[in-house]
């Protein structure tokens, strides 16, 4: 997410205009210094809020985050995550005090969770059940990436703007996103390990969400720096999200074909067509044992191996284009994939 | 949104270049309606909601009424801030090439001299000299100095002229997170025409810990962590502030699982770490970082120790298990990290001050000087005969060999001394010109009263040339001693005048009155005291609490005499001043202290200075000037 200089530009008349009213700074001419303060104020503000989560890691996959206090009696967001799963989850607050977490709510989709620690937490955000910041806003994600902060020491900071509101499409793939909804994109660096269940935060100091889970493309190893927008997050909170969790759990269900290959071979062999299943899309489509697949939704299939790979991520009932060579002949076949039972 | 699809303008450039000057363009149009959204916002900042909805509705339609001419002369202003910044700092950075002008790295001139920083890391692939490119197009030959393997930093001379552009290092300390942090450097080689890369962006931490490689090297201790784009190539470059002050060293991000690029958190080694360095960097040593063989952990909200060598420093002070760390340096320690942090910024021989608490209760300050923690040696290239190689291959050969040679050195010591005599020269020179006039054929008397424990208990008396000669009489409890130099000679008159006993330079030296005496006379004279020797830089070391060159002396009997110099006056800016002189490195027999100097007339006097003994500068009694210096013609001696 390259940024062009002018939209820089823009953006520091944004934010030099929201100090000088914010601050009543038009008076203080000669003192450009304060000018970049609105930065430092909301970082030095918002650490009393902010935690740091340690949970199991497993494998590669980290076992931090951060997360935010949203009520003065202990209740945090963080982001959804097998580092959950271990035998305890610890928080630490901004003083370096550190308490055991109860998980109270999870949501899979939106990849959000719900921990209370027993203690008094004062200072808390409040969540907006509207939207927070718009496109070109200046915006201050502060999360512990890669676990840099330790103990009481103050979380990183770092400074960007949004550059969209929108929605996350289920025709993602599952491998690449496990996240589905609204979304605010953002291009300060947020993507790293650690850094999800951070405060986004806009240059007067409103929650605009939460820093979302890794969401890395495979293809071009690019990530989405994003935020989980704060309505979304009060929605889970007063556990509004479950309607759209099960429609989303439909949207995300594997999709089948009902044919079933030549597995003798072995992984490497050509996808020759063993058996269709009767009254599955694939016997709508009139294939037949014995068709070799050569491509799906344009797709080269070179094997059993690419076969799978493919149909994982196919999308039940989106009809796409599957190249069949049957025989002599080579065939071009509309199938519409139904949901895996 | 389909994510992917957004891959194609990251992948073609020219369709990226379009984006960027739509993005231009927006900006234009949408200047008029971003400065809308600032006041609406500001205005009715308590209902944050409707202003959002007020500012979506407003459109490009809208003029630029909304600004006033005073916020639109503060935001030229702070944009021209930032732009001068970036011109202040430009020429002094510098595109590091080795001696074949390939590779790459950065680095930044911080003295018109062309005395440079880079990263110790940079230093290795490139090697002990080679090529440097600067903003004005020019490539200069450059060397290598001295290298700080711990700290990851390495001091370059850059040569060819007394003029080169130049940053100054500013205080690392005033560094604020949310600080806007520019970076500039080489990174990814890009340049063509030598002219740096400048990145911009926060400070996201301060006081961060980034574990080193190896055995005790690169450790970013006390470091400043930014967001600003720090790419492979920026290594070694300035990150600086918009008051054009190099604030620290690029040297790393947090590379750990996309390969090496940007991804949001990069390093830079601290200016006020690399303050405490550059002496030793200029002696050209190999340094080594602080330890003091103790180990330190939090237990129950106390800094505790937990493990110590019986042979360290501290220990022999009376550091025991258990005791409790309360302040290092100064500065209150709260958590067995911090401690970490800090002794990481400071070089091996420092002279370390930890208030602790014993198990009794009692309070104690330990003063001490740190130890080196040592590298691993360096492991020889295979040898190999010059027999069979291409021109090519014995150069590398020989640059291995170059690099083993650099790392084999002994810690701490002078590597090479002209070179260092070169600088301690230049030092001397830079404290003789902020002194006194040229030759001194007038003598100068300085009268004080001698205080302890604010009580005034005796008066000394100094007279200073003409020429080279002075004489001191103090006069403590009715006891009355002289010192007297004359012919490059010293002598001791106790009570009759005739009595006068030849002092050998050994003794002289270990009289911290005699040291007042000569530091006085060696500004006067604009030149090291002859007697004791020609100056080379000893070290980094503090004096008065001040960052400070030791400057050694020796004479022809091989015995020492030490001279602490400043680095910096009070606003930062590099001074050269007489700090501390002693016969003893650690004033064990005594030294003389000066607080500071003023202007008087056309001479430079102490305005506070003291008698002090051990490394801690124990006050043991204060020097206070009754009046101000009397000058008189040299014929009324």
């Amino acid at each position: 997410m390259k940024r062009g200089l002018g939209s820089w530009q823009a953006c520091f008349l944004v934010s030099i205009l929201i100090v000088l009213h914010c601050d009543s700074l038009a008076h203080a001419q000669d003192d450009t210094a304060t000018v970049g303060n609105f930065v430092q104020k909301v970082i030095e503000k918002n650490q009393s809020k902010l935690v740091k989560v340690f949970g199991a890691g497993v494998g590669r996959v980290e076992g931090f985050s951060t997360g935010v206090l949203i009520s003065d009696d202990g209740k945090i967001l963080t982001t959804q995550g097998v580092y959950l799963d271990g035998r305890q989850v610890r928080v630490v607050m901004n003083d370096g005090s550190s308490h055991v977490a109860t998980i109270l709510q999870r949501d899979r989709n939106r990849q959000l969770a719900l921990l209370k620690i027993e203690a008094e937490t004062p200072d808390f955000y409040e969540l907006s059940t509207d939207p927070v910041g718009k496109k070109g806003d200046w915006v201050i994600a502060i999360c512990n990436a890669f676990r840099v902060a330790d103990k009481d020491e103050p979380i990183s900071a770092t400074l960007g703007i949004i550059s969209l509101r929108t929605r996350m499409e289920a025709r993602l793939t599952k491998r690449d996103v496990a996240y589905t909804g609204e979304l605010v994109l953002i291009d300060a660096i947020t993507s790293n390990p650690g850094a999800a269940g951070g405060a986004v935060l806009t240059a007067d100091d409103r929650l605009v969400g939460i820093v979302g889970k890794i969401i890395n493309s495979s293809e071009t190893n690019t990530r989405l720096n994003y935020a989980v927008p704060s309505h979304l997050l009060a929605d889970f909170v007063a556990g509004k999200l479950v309607e759209v969790d099960q429609a989303v759990e439909t949207d995300k269900k594997d999709a089948d074909l009902g044919i079933k290959l030549f597995t003798l071979g072995g992984r490497n062999s050509p996808a020759y067509v063993d058996r269709v299943q009767r009254g599955s899309p694939a016997a709508e489509a009139k294939l037949k044992a014995d068709d070799m697949i050569i491509s799906i939704d344009g797709q080269r299939i070179g094997n059993t191996k690419d076969y799978q790979t493919v149909l994982d991520e196919l999308v039940p009932n989106e009809e796409v284009l599957m190249i069949v060579k049957r025989g002599r002949e080579i065939l071009r076949i509309r199938i519409t994939p139904r949901e895996k039972e | 949104m389909n994510w992917n699809a957004n891959r194609s303008p990251h992948a073609d450039p020219s369709s990226r270049n379009c984006l960027t000057q739509l993005a231009f363009i927006f900006t234009f149009l949408s200047l008029l309606a971003s400065t809308v959204v600032g006041q609406t916002q500001s205005r009715q900042v308590s209902s944050p909601q409707q202003v959002s909805s007020t500012s979506a509705a407003e459109s490009d339609d809208d003029d630029e009424d909304q600004l006033t001419k005073d916020e639109l002369q503060l935001i030229r202003q702070f944009e021209q801030r930032r732009v001068q910044a970036i011109d202040q700092v430009i020429g002094s950075v510098i595109a590091i090439y080795d001696d074949d002008r390939q590779g790459g790295g950065s680095g930044v001139i911080i003295d018109p001299s062309g005395i440079a920083l880079t990263n110790h890391h940079v230093i290795i692939g490139a090697g002990i000299k080679g090529w440097g490119g600067l903003a004005d197009g020019n490539l200069y030959r450059w060397k290598l100095i001295g290298t700080d393997p711990g700290g990851d930093v390495a001091l370059i001379q850059m040569e060819g002229r007394d003029d080169f552009p130049f940053t100054p290092l500013g205080d690392s300390d005033q560094v604020r997170v949310g600080d806007w942090a520019l970076a500039m450097g080489n990174p990814f080689i890009l340049t063509e025409d030598q002219a740096p890369t400048v990145t911009l962006g926060i400070v996201s931490g301060v006081k961060r810990y980034q574990p080193g490689a190896g055995l005790n090297q690169l450790v970013y201790g006390n470091c400043i962590q930014v967001d600003s784009s720090i790419n492979p190539g920026n290594s070694g470059g300035p990150l600086f502030n918009f008051e054009g002050r190099v604030i620290g060293i690029n040297g790393r991000g947090s590379f750990k699982e996309r390969g090496r690029v940007n991804v949001g958190l990069g390093y830079a080694i601290s200016a006020n770490q690399i303050k405490n360095f550059i002496p030793d960097l200029l002696a050209t040593k190999l340094v080594e970082h602080a330890t003091i063989d103790t180990n330190f952990e939090d237990r129950g909200g106390k800094v505790v120790c937990a493990q110590r060598n019986t042979e360290s420093p501290v220990a022999k002070q009376g550091l025991e298990l258990g005791d409790e760390l309360l302040e290092f340096e100064d500065i209150p320690i709260t958590s067995a990290n911090q401690y970490t942090n800090l002794i990481c910024t400071i070089p091996e021989d420092w002279p370390i001050k930890m208030k602790i608490r014993k198990k009794d209760g009692s309070i104690r300050v330990l003063h001490t000087r740190a130890i080196g923690l040592p590298y691993a040696r360096p492991r020889k290239p295979p040898a190999g005969g010059p027999k069979g190689k291409t021109p090519e291959e014995k150069k590398k050969i020989q640059r291995q060999l170059d690099m083993v040679n650099l790392l084999a050195a002994k810690p701490g010591a002078i590597r090479h001394r002209t070179i260092n005599r070169r600088y301690a020269n230049q030092l001397w020179q830079q404290l003789s010109d902020a002194m006194y006039r040229d030759e001194p054929d007038q003598s100068i008397t300085l009268n004080s009263n001698l205080v302890k424990d604010g009580d005034v208990i005796g008066h000394q008396s100094l007279t200073l040339g003409p020429g080279k000669d002075f004489q001191l009489t103090t006069s403590i409890d009715e006891v009355e001693k002289q010192y007297r130099f004359v012919d490059g000679e010293f002598f001791r008159v106790q009570g009759d005048p005739e009595d006068a006993e030849s002092l050998s330079l050994i003794e002289a030296k270990l009289i911290p009155q005699v040291s007042y005496a000569v530091a006085m006379q060696s500004v006067v004279i604009k030149a090291p005291f002859e007697a004791f020797g020609k100056p080379l830089i000893d070290g980094s070391d503090k004096a008065v609490g001040k960052n400070a060159y030791r400057m050694k002396l020796v004479d022809e009997e091989g015995d020492p005499y030490f001279v602490w110099l400043s680095m910096y006056g009070n606003d930062g800016l590099p001074q050269t001043r007489i700090l501390k002189a002693s016969g003893h490195v650690d004033c064990r027999d005594g030294g003389v202290r000066f607080d500071d100097w003023k202007q008087v007339d056309d001479i430079l006097v102490p305005s506070s200075c003291a008698i002090i003994t051990g490394v801690g500068e124990a006050n043991v009694m204060s020097i206070i000037h009754t009046d101000a210096p009397k000058i008189e013609s040299g014929e009324q001696k």
